[in-house]
């Protein structure tokens, strides 16, 4: 569904990725760990284009998007994202967040898309905070919209970047249940992460990055059991 | 422009500087840009500001030689020397009254030609007859040998003696008491030159200008100046509106005329010399000495209730002027704000430059610049409402960038994400909470601008300000109504303070 080709992304002087190929099927779950600054975000963005990419190509259903007239639209609507700091319109109720890009960007009637809304906030727990506004939330609450913001797009790739970073530790745990509950639903998800326990259990495979490459793609169970590189064993030694 | 230089730099303005300088320049060179426009053949495409600058001596520059006999005369008045020329804003009308007016208008009877009447500073009225700006003036002139060597003269038409004003007790009983004494005159009148020609041989007397005769008496009633010289029958009327002080005639030091003011060798002068003639012996000269100078006429010199519904009168074309430029200005600042929160560089640089400029040259520039320097039709109006647009606009696209800036930048993110396009982003997302970050500077910059709309009084808007110094001259009096025209400034600020308020509660986010 996603394939990468040689990408490089380079900030001014600093080579962030230095060369990354990777694909990734319908439906799979890929765990992206690795330390920070090591390029995962930027890696992630570049999937959808959040970071054109300095050179390579990417490939949404076997249809390259970052060359000739970038295909950014396109990409947007097959491919979500959920932000490690939420980024909900605080101007707009929780019902209005999820059902705003449906409405504006698919043309979708109001009536309809505040229909599914609500259904989605049912689905991920926050079935009667749908008329509040987002600053009544909490971090867990928040980042569980947010989800239902991506998800309202209907898009086939959801990309998570540190979805639960920002949360204080009893909230971890319901969103990590709501990311969990969509594994293995045909959607496909790229999770950067730091929550080990987490991408060993729902992650098919995991790619381990550093310094703007990945060292290694393996599948998880394989991965956590034994990294074949230095650095992961070292990298996982330190969070462990 | 030029003409602007050239008004004769006898005295300088003690107390208003500024505002002398512009109010005649500003009246004289809208008169200059409203001749161009008749003649119809000025048309320059502007390219940049330079241009602008370049056109504002082209403008001035030019001369006209026009003359045809279908248009009304362009007659030059200072209405701000009662009973000659004034206005008498207590019976609510905006026209110019006086001997000199009707005199005028029964000249332009005798003639067969219309007048059209033009208030200008006093100062400013020798210069622009010089370059022709008009067919004559009209305004209490006395022919001074410097004058008549750059504009020609009727014949006298009035003939009167000195008098000096005085707060009651100062005795005075001939030209000799003036000595030790600060007088005040009215720039660029016979009163100055004879005042100074008294001082050249009596001890101690002081002289100095102002451009309008209430400004004197003010000065002479808080102690600045010990005595006004003016005139008989203004000495008069003075007196009349402000009971503690008095007037003396000087009939020791010779008695002067009144003549009407042409441009060399116009060939109108015989006409109306003809005419004055004419009225004289018909008797009507008479009639009107009578009706303006022997107390057939009474002012009202209180401040009334005509008085305070005249500068009432202010407030719409305040509040219109003000309005229009907060709504111009705020679509014009969101404009550059866009250019200056987005990624086209030479928007960016563009913007940047704009606002760099606008707010570092005064707004009276701007204005000026607009007002006479732009080869196009501008209307009082449209001249205000570009300006102060194109001004506020600077500011307001700060406020914008600094509120769009604001807004944190995972909003924008959050928006690319979900395939929502940049401008629709901006309009939906960014906008409405940058506009809530930006609701108390943007109420302090209207503020400012309504504040500042007194500016267009300069161009000769007739709005609250305005009003209230036409009253003020009219009255001899500014006190009363500066404090009516301050007043209603600040209700309306104070309105629109706590409006604002209300607004950001209502918009305050839950
Ligand atoms: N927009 C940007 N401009 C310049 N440098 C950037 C930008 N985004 C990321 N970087 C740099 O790229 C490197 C990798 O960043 P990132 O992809 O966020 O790492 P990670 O997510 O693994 O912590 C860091 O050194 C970061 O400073
Ligand atoms: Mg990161």
């Amino acid at each position: 569904m996603i394939k990468l080709e040689n990408i490089t992304k380079i900030f001014g002087p600093l080579d962030v990725i230095r060369g990354v190929s990777a694909e990734i099927s319908q439906g799979e779950v890929v765990s992206v760990i690795g330390p920070s600054g090591s390029g995962k975000s930027t890696l992630l963005r570049c999937i959808n284009l959040m970071e054109i990419p300095t050179s390579g190509r990417v490939l949404i259903d076997n249809e390259c998007i970052n060359e000739g007239r970038v295909k950014i639209t396109k990409v947007r609507k097959k491919v979500g994202m959920v932000f490690q700091h939420f980024n909900l319109f605080p101007h707009m109720s929780t019902l209005q967040n999820v059902a705003y890009a449906p409405i504006k960007v698919k043309g979708i009637k109001r009536k309809v898309a505040e229909e599914q809304a609500r259904k989605l906030l049912e689905k991920v727990g926050l079935g009667d905070k749908a008329d509040t506004h987002p600053s009544n939330l909490s971090g867990g609450q928040k980042q569980r919209a947010a989800i239902a913001r991506a998800l309202a797009m209907e898009p086939e790739a959801i990309l998570f970047d540190e979805p639960t970073s920002a949360l204080d530790p009893e909230m971890v745990k319901e969103v990590l249940g709501v990311i969990k509950s969509l594994a293995h639903t045909g959607i496909t998800m790229v999770i950067v992460t730091h929550e080990m326990g987490f991408a060993r259990e729902v992650a098919d495979r995991v790619w381990f990055i550093d310094e703007g490459k990945i060292q290694e793609d393996s599948p998880a169970k394989e991965f956590f059991k034994s990294p074949k590189s230095k650095r992961a064993q070292d990298f996982l030694k330190n969070v462990l | 422009m030029i003409l602007f230089f050239e008004v004769e730099p006898v005295t300088i303005s003690l107390q208003s500087p500024l505002r002398t300088i512009t109010n005649g320049a500003l009246k004289e060179l809208k008169y200059t840009h409203f001749t161009y426009k008749n003649m119809g053949t000025f048309t320059i495409k502007l390219k940049s500001l330079l241009a602008l600058v370049v056109c504002l001596f082209l403008v001035a520059c030019q001369k006209e030689n026009v003359d045809n006999c279908e248009k009304p005369l362009i007659v030059m008045v200072s209405p701000d020397n009662p009973p000659f020329e004034f206005k008498d804003t207590g019976i609510g009308g905006d026209g110019v009254l006086g001997f000199d007016i009707d005199l005028i208008n029964k000249v332009g009877e005798q003639l067969g030609r219309e007048i059209k009447i033009v208030e200008v500073d006093f100062s400013a009225i020798i210069p622009g007859i010089q370059s022709k700006r008009a067919d004559m003036a009209i305004s209490g002139f006395a022919a001074t040998e410097r004058r008549r060597q750059s504009v020609d003269f009727s014949d006298p038409y009035h003939s009167y003696n000195f008098a000096v004003v005085t707060k009651q007790g100062t005795t005075v009983n001939s030209h000799k008491d003036l000595a030790n004494m600060t007088i005040g005159t009215q720039l660029g009148s016979t009163h100055e030159t004879k005042s100074q020609e008294l001082a050249g041989s009596l001890p101690g007397m002081k002289v100095y200008s102002l451009n309008k005769l209430p400004e004197l008496i003010l000065d002479l009633k808080k102690g600045r100046a010990d005595a006004v010289m003016t005139e008989e029958v203004v000495a008069k009327k003075i007196v009349t509106a402000t009971p503690d002080l008095e007037f003396t005639v000087l009939d020791d030091i010779g008695r002067e005329s009144y003549f009407i003011v042409f441009p060399k060798g116009s060939p109108l002068i015989g006409e109306v010399n003809q005419a004055l003639e004419n009225l004289k012996s018909s008797g009507q000269i008479d009639q009107l000495v009578s009706k303006w100078l022997e107390g057939g006429y009474i002012e009202d010199f209180d401040f009334s209730w005509a008085d305070v519904t005249y500068i009432l009168g202010g407030i719409p074309i305040t509040l219109g002027f003000t309005i229009a430029s907060i709504i111009c200005g705020f679509i014009w600042g969101g404009i550059l704000a866009l250019f200056k929160v987005g990624e086209i560089k030479p928007l960016n640089w563009f913007a940047a430059g704009y606002t760099s400029v606008f707010r570092g040259t005064p707004l009276l520039l701007q204005l000026w610049i607009v007002w006479f320097a732009l080869p196009v039709e501008l209307t009082l109006w449209q001249a205000g409402i570009l300006t102060f647009s194109l001004n506020s606009g600077a500011y307001i696209s700060e406020i914008m960038r600094g509120g769009i800036q604001a807004v944190d930048t995972g909003q924008m993110e959050a928006a690319k994400s979900l395939g929502v396009s940049y401008i629709r982003a901006m309009y939906d997302i960014i906008l409405p909470q940058a506009f809530r970050k930006m609701l108390p500077s943007l109420t302090n910059e209207s503020i400012t601008l309504l504040k500042e709309s007194a500016l267009i009084s300069v161009i000769g808007a007739p709005d609250i300000l305005k009003r209230a110094t036409s009253v003020g001259v009219a009255n001899f009096g500014y006190f009363e109504p500066l404090l009516t025209a301050g007043a209603l400034y600040y209700t309306i600020v104070m309105i629109v303070a706590s409006g604002a308020k209300l607004l950001e509660r209502k918009l305050r986010l839950p």
